[in-house]
């Protein structure tokens, strides 16, 4: 859902990542025939469809121990894709650029009940998407993690969502966190606030 | 757009990324400052509007090989239903592929383009085969009104390449474009085409009746 500024992990962390949480079907096999009861999460990110204002909190420099922060708004768009895919959302702000726009695909495996989730914007991606944080929902909680390259290190990015009893004055919290050290430690370095919103 | 296989071997992965030049370290600097280094900029055509034909409802007949790289000849016909639309900001376009030929079949391809090198990326995913996962890319541009888009991947264990064809007919053609996959085994050298469409427009009442008034 946010901007991700970094490399798509490695093809190591790609390979450990595949094989962590099974590879797609092959061939001509439907997915969804050989899975085990897993919790139902398809409607896990229906919190999130409609408008949003978001007031933005960014560490400028992660993982360097800079403590410097910014704030700007942004606005956000949640809808769901057909034939239960999942969903996507559209975000826009004048922060990185005027016209800024990021792309989030959140996809669900019904087999696994866990959501990839997929990022590209228009102003550092060059078209790719990074590659997915992966993860699902206990409670009112969602953390999706995966591993990429920071600065030229592997490191672990996390996605935490924290939905709020329906009626809150904000809907959910959103935090990104990085970790240098193999998850040890978490540095936090992107978090928002979602508000009802009109445009 | 709608390979029902396997994510592509990571060495492949780790040639596209070579081979393309792709995102790397330079794009957290970029980032940061929402600089983009003059000295990556290459005069490349604008491509960005080269998917523009297909936007809107149409309705493809299918035309596809049933068992892959297996010296078979015996092809399946069925119909499918597709609605195509931009993203916002320049970052491309989806589209939704729905088909009864799979129970309740829905495919989705997002194709983003890259204004930096003229290459577009057509990802693929559906509620079937996909394991809730984008298949890998495959890249690729137009050149005149052929668009050709490849990417490395395996097949039943093996190492093959992967080809889109994009043909775009002159407008006013009753077909607006016809699309092709095909498969190769030897680096590129043969191909066996696999699946063919045809890109066909629906009038509102057939496109309703497909994907409601809403889209």
């Amino acid at each position: 859902m946010l901007p991700r500024p970094y490399r798509p992990f490695s093809l190591l962390a790609a390979a450990l990542l595949l094989t962590a949480f099974g590879s797609v079907s092959d061939a001509d096999t439907p997915a969804g025939a050989t899975g085990a009861a897993v919790r139902d999460g398809s409607h896990d990110f229906d919190f999130e469809m409609g408008k949003w204002k978001m007031h933005n909190r960014r560490l400028l420099h992660p993982l360097t121990g800079s403590t410097t922060w910014v704030e700007f708004d942004s606005y956000s768009v949640g809808t769901q894709l057909p034939g239960g895919i999942g969903n996507q959302d559209v975000n826009r702000n004048d922060y990185f650029k005027k016209g800024f726009v990021g792309l989030t695909y959140r996809l669900y495996d019904p087999r696994t009940g866990l959501w990839s989730i997929y990022w590209v914007d228009n102003l550092s991606m060059q078209g790719a998407f990074v590659d997915p944080v992966v993860g699902k929902f206990t409670g009112n909680t969602g953390v999706f993690e995966g591993p990429f390259t920071f600065n030229g290190k592997p490191a672990l990015g996390r996605y935490t969502w924290t939905v709020s009893p329906k009626g809150s004055a904000i809907t959910a919290h959103f935090e990104q966190a990085f970790s240098g050290d193999g998850g040890k430690t978490w540095e936090p370095n992107f978090v928002n606030d979602l508000v009802p919103a009109d445009r | 757009m709608k390979r029902a296989y396997r994510p592509f071997a990571l060495l492949a992965a780790a040639m596209l990324l070579t081979a393309f030049g792709g995102y790397g370290p330079e794009t957290l600097a970029n980032n940061a400052t929402g600089q983009i280094p003059t000295d990556q900029i290459t005069a490349t055509r604008d491509g960005s509007h080269d998917f523009d034909f297909l936007y809107g409802k149409w309705r493809m007949p299918n035309h596809r090989l049933v068992k892959r790289l297996a010296g078979s000849h015996e092809w399946e016909d069925f119909m499918s239903y597709d609605e195509c639309h931009p993203l916002p900001g320049g970052l491309g376009n989806e589209d939704f592929f729905k088909t009864d030929h799979w129970k309740d079949f829905v495919g989705m391809t997002t194709r983003t383009y890259d204004p930096k090198t003229g290459l577009w990326r057509l990802y693929w995913v559906d509620n079937t085969f996909s394991g809730g996962v984008m298949e890998a890319p495959v890249v690729g541009k137009f050149e005149g009104n052929i668009g050709v888009f490849e990417a490395p991947d395996t097949f039943n264990g093996k190492p093959i390449i992967v080809r889109f064809t994009w043909t775009v007919h002159p407008k006013g053609s009753k077909v607006a474009a016809d699309w092709a996959q095909a498969f190769s085994t030897d680096g590129g050298k043969t191909w066996e085409t696999n699946w063919t469409n045809e890109i066909i427009p629906m009038d509102d009442a057939e496109a309703a009746q497909h994907f409601g008034p809403g889209i």
